[in-house]
């Protein structure tokens, strides 16, 4: 009895491995067209808002998970919890007649400077517009700002 | 037994190739886009932001008062709430030195002020009493008793602005105060004039008027009967001046405020004892109780406010309660200024500021304020002076750029030392 038990935990271990491997595990694939539609500028100033624009199209064109993380850092400094604030909508065409669907994306701040959002996307093309801003009293400095797209099909 | 054992495997074996199925069925698209941005502090001071702090080295051998002139730009969209933040070096505590920040609306001082210039005489240094309609000196005699009193408002603009043409005309009234243009015909001065000599002194940096002040008070105090004691001084405002407990108690601040300026402590103290106890006898038939309880509260918190707490208290409390809903007291110019003069001293921002609003939209376009029908400049000015409000913390709107400055009184008994004083402005959390 409890040899065949060994057996099967084992059997189920070694399933994780082999579906690890490169054969079988999930690969990330380049997310198409991604580009930068309206930048934020390079001298900002805190307190104030910034929009951050980029396009991407719908890989599959069918429903996705779309995982979008921004992640603020800085050199010389820790960004504090709740020193930046992050709003964002989520604007889609799909093929044609390209109907318009606008979708708010609610950023949760994960970590200190770490936003996440989360939606189904179905849509052909994608815009993400982000509005930026901080609290008055940020640590001037040199940031930066790392945006990352992730969808994810079954 | 071994039937259910193998069952058991192979549904176990099934689960895990449908997880590897479906785990190797799922494709996932990624993309990083990154930048970089260098993100300024919302607001500067004098320029710099908060990185940066302003500082500087002052040698102190004690007793040294003087002020700085600073400016707050926000470069943000929003409003922010900022703190005000002063270092010493060597450290140095609260009874050693009062540092105090003073913010105003410079545009409405700025309009005010000007006008006072253009109405100065080129002939006298002084004003028109009644400065209704003028667009300049009428060319008569000025008046003998607001000499002092109208040029404290140019000082006060000068410190908040920075603006020489202010100190040039605060000059020639400190010059014709010390050629006697302003003496009545005993021979003294008027009350608030020593005041203005050693302010006007210690701002200008001759002390040459500081030293003809405090000699003049001197000789006044020995020459002039009822500069002897402050009891002899209120009884003869009483019996000779005014029948007005108000504005008697008024003018002994008066005198008391200069006093304590001339460094005549005992007089100083005396005069407070004095106005304390007056102070309680304003009543509401007094047509000028505003005047003397703002003024009397003021300086009673400059003498001694530990002292004086309990009429403090008292006055601050009368002053809250008499105040109108538009923010004013008794809807006058005059009674408003030394209100909010005294609300300051006390540390009651909130009915000051209201006040100090009332004043801001109840001035003219020329920029003086008109009282009962008439616009007189020695109201004027003191409108000025009540306009800057003692602030540790204050809201900067977007992209305002607004001047104060701060004060720095050390006390007499410091250790002569040359201290470093940093100033540093944070948005308060």
């Amino acid at each position: 009895m409890d040899r065949q038990f060994v057996l099967l935990a084992l059997g189920l271990i070694l399933t994780i491995p082999v579906f690890q491997s490169p054969i079988f595990s999930k690969q990330f694939r380049p997310l198409q067209s991604l580009h930068v539609v309206k930048s934020l500028p390079l001298n900002m100033v805190a307190g104030s808002t910034y929009e951050w624009e980029v396009s991407f199209v719908n890989p599959k064109s069918e429903s996705g998970l779309m995982n979008v993380t921004l992640e603020v850092a800085e050199k010389k400094t820790v960004v504090g919890f709740g020193e930046f604030h992050v709003e964002g909508t989520l604007e889609s065409y799909d093929n044609p007649p390209r109907e318009h669907h606008t979708l708010t994306l609610t950023f949760t701040e994960t970590g200190s400077g770490i936003f996440q959002s989360q939606a189904i996307i179905s849509e052909r093309f994608n815009i993400i517009k982000l509005e930026i801003s901080s609290v008055p009293n940020l640590m001037p400095g040199e940031y930066t700002f790392t945006l990352t797209i992730t969808v994810s099909y079954i | 037994m071994k039937m259910q054992r193998k069952k058991m495997l192979i549904v176990g074996l099934a689960i895990a190739l449908l997880i590897g199925i479906v785990s190797a069925a799922t494709i996932s698209y990624f993309g990083q886009i990154q930048m970089t941005a260098n993100v300024k502090q919302a607001v500067l001071l004098d320029g710099r932001d908060f990185s940066q702090p302003i500082t500087e080295t002052v040698n102190v051998t004690g007793g040294e008062s003087f002020w700085r002139l600073h400016y707050l730009q926000s470069q943000t969209s929003v409003p922010v709430n900022l703190l005000l933040e002063t270092s010493y070096s060597p450290p140095l505590t609260d009874s050693e030195i009062i540092t105090t920040y003073h913010f105003a609306n410079a545009s409405t001082v700025e309009k005010t002020a000007d006008r006072l210039v253009v109405l100065q005489s080129s002939s006298d240094a002084g004003w028109d009493w009644n400065v209704t309609g003028l667009t300049a000196h009428s060319g008569s005699a000025s008046p003998t008793n607001i000499y002092g009193v109208t040029a404290l408002g140019l000082l006060e603009a000068y410190k908040l602005t920075g603006n020489s043409s202010y100190l040039d005309a605060a000059k020639k009234v400190a010059d014709a105060i010390v050629a006697g243009k302003s003496q009545r015909a005993d021979g003294s001065i008027r009350s608030p004039d020593y005041r203005f000599l050693v302010e006007y002194g210690i701002i200008s940096g001759n002390s040459t008027y500081i030293s003809y002040a405090r000699s003049k008070w001197d000789s006044d105090c020995a020459n002039v009967t009822y500069y002897a004691s402050p009891e002899a001084m209120y009884n003869h405002l009483a019996t000779t001046w005014m029948n007005d407990t108000g504005i008697d108690v008024w003018e002994l601040s008066n005198f008391g405020l200069s006093a304590f300026a001339v460094k005549d402590t005992d007089w100083a103290n005396k005069a407070a004892d004095v106005v304390a106890s007056y102070s309680l006898a304003i009543n509401d038939s007094d047509e000028y109780r505003f005047v003397g309880w703002g003024n009397a509260l003021r300086f009673l918190c400059t003498v001694n406010a530990t002292k004086y707490s309990a009429n403090i208290t008292s006055l601050v409390t009368t002053l809250n309660n008499t105040q109108l809903s538009d923010g004013s007291w008794n809807s006058d110019t005059q009674d408003t200024a030394y209100v909010i003069m005294g609300l300051n001293a006390a540390g009651a921002i909130d009915s000051a500021k209201r006040g100090v609003e009332w004043l801001v939209t109840t001035q003219q376009s020329n920029g003086g304020w008109i009282s009962d029908g008439s616009e007189y400049s020695e109201v004027d000015s003191e409108a000025i002076q009540a306009l800057p409000i003692a602030l540790t913390q204050v809201t900067l709107l977007p992209y305002e750029h607004l001047n104060f400055y701060i004060t720095y009184e050390f006390a007499v008994n410091i250790y002569p030392y040359t201290y470093t004083i940093t100033t540093t402005v944070k948005p308060a959390s």
